[in-house]
């Protein structure tokens, strides 16, 4: 199912899905001439849009905020003083279809069967997510077409090439309530396949299990990685957190809050006694891509954890490529 | 399955935070009366603390002091009515829970994880290894096997400690030794000169024992290099892999298997373990 919208009618759609609700979009960021997601603050803001590249930042921060608070309590006293939880309503437009699947991989960890994260669901239930098909892949560095990547979205807008229309896929139940704000644009009702996309880097193999051992880890990573976190910050599915309590200077009102939290890092094994479990880089940086290609698959069925949307490799301040890291170990070199 | 503590369908099994009236968030501790405190040696002090919840030995609670954190402590004891928490005040949290007194509340979430399966072990002879503060959760097992005593064959106990004055449970022990319920092999490794009693490491008592991996299993709680060096005594006496079960330690927060701090491969500690047999973690690099 969906619909045909021309594409001298997108600012008018766009409008009216903004009506109401807290609108995200990809935006240059004026200072710095980066992509990112940002809320756009009315109509004018339109204009700001750029689907040129990849948003560098991801927006994984609108489901859970770097910093967010658990509860306040009053630490005389030892009681919890807050702990309602609030969400806006919010649309996320021009997600790539590798960030619409970290969503989905985010879901399946929080909202599972045995746990489910009160502060993630109630950001999650509130937001709406539109997708924006890359005809061309937006990056040299993307690598989706061997993640096996699914469709999971509200709303897909797929720029049709050659065309006067851009096709919008529902894609779930919240998408069709969505389409009804823009009931008043009459749009042709209209079924296209959407595609899969093909990307310019590949991942040759995802059975990396026997590589494990493999010197090359230690060549790279020991003399390259800096452990500066920068993968994981931009990592559309690295949701590691810790948590902790602030108190204020009064001794007396605090929060408990919980932060991003990188398995780069050398504290984040720290158990008591100073004993660490991943003391080196390279035990660390395997850690990461073991967990996405081999662990996760493992326990949540063959979908990998990594979406391949080449951030870490672009964004990697010493150019470590793992994927071509892993596809050397495949062709044996 | 439905939820053994407030009998909805939700598919909790059974958390404090749901035998508590009300919607409970997932990250917020629940409010439990502090019955007894009790120093047991010279560095661990026992809390019980009232709260009826199901829970398999192994087991273990995230206890919170608020504007200190949160640490896992686990559970040593069995009962329907209550829980001992045995505390080694190493770390900011811990210093502050052994500041509680009867009769003051301590916040807890839990219990967390999967416990040694008893069920599993019915009708087998049993092998358990302490070591240190390891033997706490162990005494849930005791405590369990004490209660279902008919169905278990011959248990042998080996504790090791650094010294005299760390060991736990010093009466239930001895209690349990003169009726003859366990057989207790004691090793202190860094004895006081004066001493005079079984020194060394338990691997030493292990290995002289001689006992036969024919229908035994064995449990070990304590610090991963003793943990590694009595799996390896225990091999030298024809134990198998999956014979043994550890009962694995690392840094959480979360402990519902979202935060990543526990993971160890592809599994985490605090939900998938923190009891693991021995072949499902040994070949465990991550």
């Amino acid at each position: 199912m969906g619909y045909l919208l021309p594409k001298s009618k997108l600012n008018t759609f766009l409008e009216l899905l903004m009506h109401g609700s807290s609108f995200i979009a990809p935006v240059r960021r004026k200072k710095d001439d980066v992509v990112v997601f940002e809320e756009l603050e009315g109509k004018t803001d339109l204009t700001r849009l750029d689907f040129t590249t990849n948003p560098q930042f991801t927006a994984k921060k609108f489901f859970m905020p770097a910093y967010e608070p658990l509860f306040t309590y009053n630490m005389k006293n030892q009681k919890l003083t807050d702990k309602k939880i609030t969400a806006r309503q919010r649309i996320l437009f021009g997600l790539r279809l590798c960030d619409l699947n970290a969503v989905k991989i985010q879901d399946q960890l929080f909202i599972n069967p045995q746990f489910t994260d009160d502060h993630y669901q109630a950001a999650r239930e509130n937001i709406f997510l539109v997708g924006w098909y890359c005809n061309t892949p937006p990056s040299k560095f993307c690598f989706c077409e061997s993640m096996n990547l699914t469709h999971y979205y509200d709303l897909m807008l797929r720029d049709l090439p050659g065309k006067k229309d851009i096709y919008i896929d529902v894609g779930s139940p919240k998408g069709e309530i969505l389409m009804r704000k823009a009931m008043k644009l009459k749009l042709k009702e209209h079924h296209e396949h959407v595609p899969k996309i093909r990307t310019p880097k590949k991942l040759k193999t995802h059975d990396i299990r026997k590589y494990f051992d493999h010197p090359k880890w230690q060549k790279t990573t020991e003399s390259k990685c800096l452990s500066c976190q920068r993968c994981t910050t931009m990592c559309p599915t690295c949701m590691c957190f810790d948590i902790y309590d602030k108190t204020q200077t009064d001794l007396e009102h605090g929060t408990r809050e919980r932060t991003w939290d990188s398995c780069h890092s050398k504290q984040f094994t720290r158990v008591a006694g100073d004993h660490y479990f991943r003391p080196d880089r390279t035990a660390r940086f395997k850690h990461r891509i073991y967990h996405k290609i081999v662990y996760y698959p493992e326990i949540f069925g063959q979908v990998p954890m990594c979406t391949g949307c080449g951030r870490c490799i672009e964004q990697c301040p010493t150019q470590i490529d793992f994927v071509e890291l892993i596809n050397e170990m495949e062709d044996g070199k | 399955m439905s939820c053994k503590g407030c009998g909805s369908s939700c598919k909790c099994h059974n958390h404090l935070q749901h035998v508590e009236k009300g919607k409970v968030l997932l990250y917020e501790p629940v409010k439990v009366k502090i019955l007894k405190k009790q120093k047991l040696g010279d560095r661990h002090t026992l809390l019980r603390v009232e709260a009826r919840v199901d829970h398999d030995p192994g087991q273990f609670f995230q206890v919170t002091v608020l504007g200190f954190g949160e640490a896992p402590i686990s559970i040593a004891s069995w009962s329907k009515d209550y829980i001992d928490l045995v505390v080694n005040p190493v770390g900011t949290v811990t210093k502050e829970v052994i500041r509680k007194k009867p009769g003051d509340y301590l916040l807890l979430r839990g219990p967390f994880g999967y416990g040694y399966p008893m069920h599993y072990f019915y009708n087998n002879s049993l092998i358990l290894v302490g070591g240190g503060c390891g033997v706490a959760p162990l005494k849930g097992v005791m405590d369990y096997i004490a209660k279902h005593r008919q169905h278990f064959g011959e248990i042998h106990c080996f504790f090791g400690y650094r010294n005299p004055g760390d060991s736990i449970f010093d009466k239930e022990m001895a209690k349990w030794e003169k009726d003859g319920t366990f057989t207790f092999h004691y090793a202190f490794s860094h004895p006081p000169k004066s001493f005079k009693g079984p020194t060394g490491f338990v691997t030493k008592y292990i290995e002289e024992s001689g006992l036969s991996n024919h229908r035994r299993a064995v449990m070990i709680c304590g610090p991963t290099p003793m943990m590694l060096a009595a799996i390896k005594s225990l091999e030298t006496l024809g134990f198998n892999d999956d014979q043994v079960w550890i009962s694995h330690e690392r840094h959480m927060k979360c402990a519902t298997g979202m935060c990543g701090h526990c993971m160890i491969e592809g599994k985490y500690t605090c939900k998938d373990g923190p009891v693991f047999r021995w072949d499902w973690i040994k070949e465990a690099k991550g």
